[in-house]
């Protein structure tokens, strides 16, 4: 769906059209499970945080302005629901300091059909990874990227290229020692 | 392996994830949508004043409940203790005891004549209550002994000395002694 034909759907949405949703939840699923993921590197996690976005798209889809960009509307919707909950059980969990997992989230996906991914979580900051999420599996282009994450086009570009870079090294050494 | 590479297996390995189906729990959110004919700023715009009603609300009623506590615990006005005054006149080597009891600033409340000893036995004659040198009759060479008694000593003075006042602006210093005595806290 495109930028435009989304903003179309969030006008039905806005007038009550339930179609209009379920088309809305079925173009961005996947690459919105794709970025919580990325924040917050947990499934289950991530699987609440998607619940809520898309709980609140309907919630304050009244705020939503025609012409806007959607994509960024729903993705920022996400991100700081992501953020706030993040925030929230490091408040209330300890933190092993020892322990990356506890730190971070444990990232429950088999590791062994997934390498690339695999290494992506334990290399990359969570701003590479958000940004190379939604330029890899979300098909974000650099601009758009920018204008969700509220940063600068050279800031998200020189970000991504480094990240890719930093992840080649990163696949590249774990190749080593498995050899 | 080349960055090309990297980006084509991440982007099938993350296609190839199983992606949770929360369609069904999203939709059960109420729609926020616009009324007919509104408009998103508009929608907005009515949020902001019912936020801003709700506050100034809780304002208001924070403000009442504070007022309504000052004005609960204001210490009441301060009561002017009750002043007993007794004036013996000593006429002629008669004494006559006058019992007053002044309430506020100087209302006389109530009045006994007695000769000192009827008082003790109940036989005092009861006086409407007036100004005091209106049942106080003075006469040249009389002797006229104030003793004032209050809760409150500096209120005893006072009360004593407008006693005096008040007989010497009523009958000039025709008297041949005066004492004036004081109890109070």
């Amino acid at each position: 769906m495109t930028k435009q034909e989304l903003d179309r759907k969030m006008l039905l949405l806005q007038q009550g059209d339930e179609q209009a949703f379920e088309d809305i939840y079925n173009d961005t699923r996947r690459g919105l499970f794709a970025f919580i993921l990325s924040i917050c590197r947990n499934y289950h996690t991530a699987e609440d945080m998607m619940q809520t976005a898309y709980i609140r798209l309907r919630t304050s889809i009244a705020s939503y302005k025609a012409g806007g960009n959607a994509y960024a509307w729903l993705y920022t919707i996400a991100k700081n629901a992501t953020l706030t909950e993040m925030k929230r059980s490091k408040r209330e969990t300890p933190v092993d300091m020892e322990d990356p997992a506890s730190q971070y989230g444990s990232y429950t996906m088999n590791e062994v059909g997934s390498p690339v991914t695999a290494a992506m979580n334990r290399a990359l900051s969570e701003n590479e990874r958000q940004i190379v999420t939604l330029h890899i599996v979300s098909g974000f282009k650099h601009r758009e990227i920018a204008e969700i994450l509220q940063k600068p086009l050279g800031t998200v570009l020189w970000t991504y290229n480094n990240a890719l870079a930093k992840l080649k090294r990163a696949i590249e050494k774990e190749r080593e020692y498995e050899d | 392996m080349k960055i090309k590479d990297i980006e084509k297996i991440l982007k099938s390995e993350r296609e190839a994830e199983n992606i949770p189906d929360v369609y069904a729990s999203a939709k059960k959110a109420p729609l926020n949508k616009l009324l007919s004919g509104e408009t998103p700023a508009r929608a907005f715009q009515k949020q902001v004043v019912m936020r801003l009603l709700v506050t100034a609300l809780i304002l208001f009623a924070v403000a009442a409940v504070c007022i309504g506590a000052m004005w609960l615990s204001k210490p009441a006005s301060p009561t002017i203790p009750d002043c007993n005054v007794e004036v013996k006149v000593i006429s002629g080597g008669v004494p006559t005891v006058y019992s007053i009891v002044v309430k506020n600033e100087f209302d006389i409340a109530s009045v006994l004549k007695s000769d000192g000893k009827d008082a003790q036995e109940g036989n005092a004659e009861v006086i409407a209550p007036c100004d005091i040198e209106d049942f106080i009759v003075l006469k040249d060479g009389d002797e006229v002994f104030i003793m004032s008694k209050s809760a409150d000593f500096d209120r005893a003075l006072r009360v004593a000395n407008r006693v005096l006042a008040d007989l010497r602006y009523a009958y000039g210093d025709i008297f041949s002694a005066f004492e004036i005595g004081v109890e109070g806290e």
